[in-house]
């Protein structure tokens, strides 16, 4: 009963916003059957707050292709949200408002504005502090797309934190946390390549024509530099940026985990980073990597 | 019940539970039963966050309750949309990689318009993608409990346990926080989220430290940043084209044939420590000599974890 109640109190306030809907499209949107939905409505219309004086909610469902509905009995607007999905979709804003070149920030703060209007109890609980990406590399960009003009850029890569020059296609730009990132096909290596914008250190306009092939891949990074190394459990969190494959516990807190990665490179400045922390296990050529680098050290 | 539900949904003023007997079929029967009855089904729409009223309905006998169902406290009122904010909401909704956040957001969405539209949006954002904890942080944040958790500081070796007021999760420079009022400490903290330890448990206590009114983030980021940027600067030296990450903090930089000597303001050695580690082959440290000594002592532990090399 009372998970009939609550599908009911959504279903008819969706009804009377999607007034003409049909029975399929009901049971899809609400994930039932159509059976169960023809049900449901049955309900709908012989409940009311008048029995005697035909004080009923009155739905036209004769022909399942177009279902109407002429009187709700109040129950005519959705539900407010909880504070937990307004806080969802506020912090979802938040962060949208920090992109400028995804979205229009004053319409994403008058939007932010009229919402908390309607929860006024609910505290905003995610902030987001964006990159400060420089304005004259983010607008070579944006034009280079849209003129469809290869560009040059110095980028400070972060598999090999070194600073390479290179030619590119630019195709979109997306952003994936804080940080904003530029898709576009490499001509040096041949492949396309995600760019973080704030890394980009400087950027020269060409007059080459772009030349991006027609497949696009996923925008995911590639990590395929398959290593095991071993730490303290406790630094296990801070793995969150790896693919694992698999872990295995030891005694003493330590922890074994095999993972992907996105080089060897940047997994030898990871231990290094640690300070002892993480221990490399596997394969040999990250170990001899890293005590190659370790001992360049003066 | 849904009867029940209309009725007081319908009536203008608050009505008895005479007025509510009468009027909803099925409710009779001996006054016991019709009292269980009534007590289970107001029970039942409490439960679905339905807020039911009941007040004094007459001046003189404030035992005589009348009940209502008040239309505008539970239901989204009307708000006009351009189809640009529409997109942007359904984009907002969609950034999430968190399913629970996720669904939780598109909920929200498909409250303030049951209309169906489709999703137009098509630029790719995302959110807080295989991250932990964000949900709990945010989760607690909104019913107003403590958190406790085990969490290892940059310069700690073991964990320890803190017990948390949270306040607000922070996304700033690729990390998530969780800033609060550590209970333990009695002061405002930070805790970066990937240093959290196992799970991070809400209580059933509530917040005792609630978030000030003067409290702002932006302040808060400043201070760190005006303590990044602050009171020391070090002297390094990296082979040309190598570096990129120390490159991205130099204030200034001279360029020279074998090395590049880069000026870099800094706070802590921790800031630095790891970075100049992490290219230890392509840079070296002029001053402080502090510095030297602190990348010194992590490369030497390093190559002693992995047996020299033998």
């Amino acid at each position: 009963m009372a998970n009939d109640l609550e599908v009911l109190i959504e279903m008819l306030p969706w009804l009377v916003a999607n007034n003409g809907a049909s029975l399929s499209e009901i049971s899809e949107h609400f994930d039932i059957t159509d059976k169960y939905a023809l049900a449901l409505i049955g309900q709908l219309v012989v409940t009311g707050p008048d029995q005697g004086g035909g004080g009923l909610v009155d739905i036209d469902f004769e022909d399942s292709d177009s279902i109407y509905v002429s009187d709700a009995k109040s129950l005519d607007r959705p539900i407010k949200f909880s504070s937990f999905e307004a806080m969802s979709l506020l912090g979802g804003l938040h962060y949208l408002e920090q992109f400028p070149h995804v979205a229009d920030a004053s319409v994403v703060s008058g939007l932010i504005s009229k919402i908390q209007s309607l929860i006024p109890t609910v505290e905003n609980s995610i902030s987001v502090v964006a990159q400060n990406l420089s304005p004259e590399i983010t607008e070579s960009i944006n034009q280079a797309i849209k003129q469809n003009r290869a560009i040059g850029i110095d980028y400070a890569a972060i598999s090999k934190d070194d600073i390479s020059h290179r030619i590119i296609d630019p195709s979109e730009v997306y952003v994936r946390d804080d940080f904003a990132y530029l898709k576009a096909w490499c001509r040096e290596s041949q492949a396309w390549r995600n760019f973080r914008i704030d890394r980009i250190m400087g950027c020269t306009e060409t007059e080459l024509p772009s030349n991006l092939p027609e497949v696009s891949p996923e925008l995911e990074a590639t990590q395929d530099y398959l290593a095991a190394i071993e730490l303290d459990k406790a630094y296990y969190g801070q793995l969150d940026q790896v693919e694992i494959l698999s872990f295995k516990e030891y005694m003493w807190h330590a922890v074994e985990v095999e993972m992907k990665v996105y080089s060897r490179e940047w997994l030898i400045s990871m231990i290094l980073a640690s300070g002892g922390r993480i221990r490399a296990l596997r394969p040999p050529d990250l170990i001899s990597g890293l005590i190659e680098r370790a001992q360049g050290w003066e | 019940m849904l009867n029940l539900l209309f009725v007081l949904l319908n009536a203008p003023v608050p009505i008895t539970r005479a007025q509510i007997t009468d009027r909803v079929p099925g409710y009779g029967g001996s006054d016991d039963a019709l009292e269980k009855m009534f007590e289970r089904d107001k029970a039942t729409l409490r439960e679905l966050g339905i807020p039911l009223e009941t007040q004094p309905i007459d001046l003189f006998h404030d035992d005589v309750v009348g009940y209502r169902i008040d239309r505008s406290q539970w239901l989204m009122p009307e708000i006009s949309l351009t189809a640009q904010e529409r997109t942007y909401l359904s984009l907002a909704a969609s950034a999430w990689e968190t399913a629970q956040l996720r669904t939780a957001a598109q909920q929200a969405v498909r409250r303030i318009d049951a209309q169906e539209f489709d999703d137009v949006a098509n630029i790719p954002i995302s959110l807080a993608k295989g991250r932990r904890h964000i949900a709990e942080i945010l989760g607690a944040i909104t019913n107003d409990k403590t958190l406790v958790f085990e969490y290892v500081g940059q310069s700690d070796d073991k964990p320890t346990k803190r017990t948390v007021d949270p306040w607000r999760a922070l996304l700033h420079s690729g990390h998530w926080y969780l800033v609060g009022f550590d209970q333990d400490r009695g002061e405002v903290r930070t805790f970066r989220t990937d240093r959290i330890v196992g799970d991070v448990v809400e209580t059933s206590h509530q917040r005792v430290e609630h978030l000030p009114d003067d409290f702002s983030i932006s302040e808060l980021v400043s201070e760190w940043e005006s303590l990044d940027s602050g009171s020391k600067e070090a002297q390094l030296l990296i082979r040309p084209g190598k570096g990129a990450s120390l490159r991205l903090l130099a204030s200034a930089v001279e360029y020279g044939e074998e090395w590049d000597r880069l000026s870099i303001p800094y706070f802590h050695d921790s800031q630095l420590v790891g970075l100049i580690a992490s290219s230890c082959d392509v840079t070296r440290v002029i001053e402080p000599a502090s510095l030297h000594a602190s990348v010194s002592r992590i490369v030497s532990t390093t190559l002693s974890v992995h047996n020299n090399g033998k």
